[in-house]
């Protein structure tokens, strides 16, 4: 009994240490492993990550974005912190780590200022100058001691055609092995990568930490927050990156779910409501319209109230009284119906 | 002086040789011997002096005011400036940026940075994590006269930061803009849609845009009092603006005077394309296109359309339709719409496309 007793004991304890340790490691993990997540998600070729040991250069980006180009490079200029400096030397600039301008080596640690820098690169491609390619590299993220992370964004007229084009993407620093981020990566993140627009009920605070930037639902409940509190452009940016996701899945799906078209609908018309609010109905438009589309569509007519005040005087009477005959023909209860009211009052 | 008067010259040139051929050619809209009661009214609203300067293209492009530019670093042969304050920000006129180290430079880039959003008691709360910085590139065309490309772009990541501080889901715009926009204060009405018309064939279509604007906004202050045939330069002002934004894949404020024409421009001879540009910018935004395409179909089923143009249209939107239903599974439907198109396309222009289409189709009912 004694012994049963002790193994009780011993077991209670292993389960309290677990979750004990379980709890820290989601506690550091929150900061790092939805970058990672974003990390994982990018084309291979352009996944580049740096350690102590390894540097991530001009060259090697260059090599991996700029595919099969021979990019003859004359001159790199960097501003960071208030300065310009400039090289000149083809080598030096291939051989620039990324990285550099806010690595700090104190002693056998690594760490990194959070500041924003631009690099510019000049040369020529094929004998004939290529426009300048600009580099811009902000957004300090992650968690030291496991990996940190920068968004680098690439601005040149050789991604696509002749005119200029973007590609972004994180680079990342590694202080633990980069298998051992990888491994952590498809064990927890690819199974809830899976759930990004499904319904939030049951999620684990992890799921929360990975998917708060991925998810509809849960964007569209920091939008509600956001919007609760007057931080409208902040209401608009949660909003839209729900609004986006929708949207992009519905146009690959036909548009066939009526749930998300509504959805889609309601993120819309926040956006708007919110652009109107801080002054901004020219960039309300496009989703007012988008929202009165949906609407008619599924007979919620209120949603057609907005973009019809957004209408120029030419146009908006003809177009109110159009909708409130739309309303009759549809055999929809008009009679004291706010919705008609107000629509067939807009002239 | 000397440059000026060459560019004088070239544009009165290019101008008189456009001008011969005035007919829409399915782009930009010129003006009509019948609108010519309009040549007295001059294009020459102040307001539409400044549509070079970073505090309006950045209010067109991403919805910024020119209050929230806090400063502006210019970067030019190894030297950078920082201006600081939103009026020296947003009076940078970019075609011309005299007033900055970049005057008389051929090319020269600018790093706008914005004030963040968010409300007096609780500040945005992305700040600490997100860029608040807009790139402009400027360069010199190589074979143009005095004609810039202005490329804009919000550097964010598609991923993860896509959401904090997201500004547009569009980030990177290249505008054409002309150094010198000196016609603007010469032209009447028609001349002004011209004008317009050969700066759009000149690619210049940022200038062409606020040429039209001027001429938009005159007959938008008559409202409802409006003439039909002053009705009808407004509708195609709006249809020349909703292109030029097109053009310079502004999308999303495109599409208000794109649909606005669509809705009231029944009978005119820019409704149809006007509508396949409507539904094209639509798709631009992952908007639902069909109930346009729909439109475009039913219109032609009820009044069959003859002009080369007209048809063209409605072929495109049969098989566009046709795609959309393919995709929903609806197999009877999409080969409904492909033989439409067949049978509207008696000139075979898109029967490799239609055979296509027929293809994936048959794949997909096996």
């Amino acid at each position: 009994m004694g012994t049963m007793k002790r193994l009780i004991i011993i077991f209670c304890l292993s389960v309290f240490c677990f979750s004990a340790n379980a709890q820290q490691y989601d506690a550091v993990d929150k900061y790092w492993l939805p970058q990672e997540c974003s990390f994982n998600m990018q084309d291979e070729s352009l996944r580049f990550a740096a350690n102590s040991a390894k540097n991530v250069t001009l060259g090697e980006v260059f090599n991996a974005v700029f595919k099969g180009k021979n990019l003859e490079l004359t001159k790199m200029s960097l501003l960071s912190r208030s300065k310009v400096t400039t090289v000149e030397v083809a080598d030096e600039i291939r051989n620039y780590d990324i990285l550099s301008p806010v690595k700090i080596v104190s002693g056998g640690d690594i760490r990194f200022d959070m500041a924003d820098y631009m690099i510019v690169v000049e040369g020529n491609v094929a004998g004939k100058p290529f426009g300048d390619i600009l580099i811009y590299i902000c957004n300090a993220s992650g968690a030291a001691g496991k990996s940190m992370y920068r968004n680098v964004t690439i601005m040149s007229d050789m991604i696509q055609s002749d005119v200029y084009s973007t590609t972004n993407f994180l680079v990342a620093y590694d202080y633990q092995s980069r298998a051992e981020a990888e491994k952590k990566f498809k064990e927890v993140c690819a199974p809830m990568l899976a759930k990004q627009n499904e319904s939030t009920e049951g999620f684990s605070e992890q799921e929360y930490a990975i998917l708060e930037n991925r998810n509809a639902k849960l964007l569209y409940n920091q939008g509600q927050n956001f919007t609760e509190f007057d931080q409208n452009r902040d209401a608009i940016a949660a909003f839209g990156g729900a609004y986006r996701r929708l949207c992009a899945e519905l146009k690959t799906k036909g548009y066939n779910d009526v749930e998300k078209k509504r959805f889609a609908m309601m993120l819309a018309s926040e956006i708007a409501k919110n652009y109107i609010k801080i002054g901004k109905p020219e960039q309300a438009s496009a989703y007012l319209y988008h929202a009165q589309s949906i609407g008619r569509e599924l007979n919620e007519y209120k949603y057609a109230i907005d973009y019809v005040k957004s209408l120029n005087a030419y146009e908006r009477g003809v177009y109110a009284s159009k909708l409130a005959a739309e309303m009759k023909s549809k055999g929809l209860d008009v009679s004291d119906a706010a919705t008609y009211k107000t629509i067939n009052g807009i002239k | 002086m000397k440059k000026l008067f060459l560019l004088a010259a070239f544009l009165f040139i290019a101008f008189a040789s456009f001008s011969q051929s005035a007919e829409d050619e399915g782009y930009i809209i010129g003006f009509d011997k019948s609108d010519s009661v309009y040549m007295d009214f001059k294009v020459e609203r102040p307001e539409f002096n400044d549509w070079h300067k970073i505090g309006t293209i950045l209010n067109e492009l991403y919805g910024l005011e020119p209050k929230e530019l806090s400063d502006a670093t210019v970067i030019c042969d190894k030297k950078f400036k920082v201006y600081e304050g939103w009026k020296n920000v947003s009076e940078i006129d970019l075609a011309n940026p005299q007033s900055t180290i970049a005057g008389g430079k051929d090319k020269y880039i600018v790093q706008v940075r914005y004030r963040k959003g968010g409300s007096e008691d609780f500040p945005d709360q992305s700040s600490s994590t997100t860029s608040n910085v807009i790139l402009i590139n400027v360069q010199t065309a190589k074979d143009g006269v005095g004609e810039k490309i202005v490329t804009v772009c919000y550097p964010s990541s598609k991923y993860e930061y896509e959401v904090a501080g997201d500004l547009s889901s569009q980030r990177i715009f290249n505008l054409s803009i002309h150094e010198y926009p000196i016609f603007v204060n010469t032209y009447g009405i028609p001349r002004g849609f011209d004008a317009a018309k050969n700066l759009h064939k000149l690619d210049i279509h940022w200038d062409a845009l606020y040429m039209n604007k001027a001429i938009y906004n005159y007959f938008d202050k008559k409202g409802a009092s409006i003439t039909p045939q002053e009705k009808v330069l407004f509708l195609k002002s709006a249809y020349n603006i909703g292109r030029c934004y097109f053009l310079d894949g502004v999308y999303h404020r495109a599409l208000p005077y794109l649909a606005f024409v669509s809705r009231n421009s029944s009978g005119e001879n820019f409704q149809m394309t006007c509508k396949i540009k409507l539904a094209e910018c639509l798709d631009k935004l992952n908007m639902e296109n069909s109930d346009v395409y729909d439109d475009i179909i039913l219109d032609h089923k009820n009044n069959p359309k003859k002009d080369p143009k007209d048809l063209d249209c409605v072929i495109k939107a049969c098989i566009a339709r046709g795609e959309i239903y393919a995709m929903q599974k609806k197999v009877d439907k999409a080969k409904e719409c492909y033989q439409m198109a067949t049978s509207i396309d008696t000139a075979k222009r898109y029967a490799a496309k239609i055979s296509d289409c027929m293809e994936s189709l048959n794949k997909m009912s096996n």
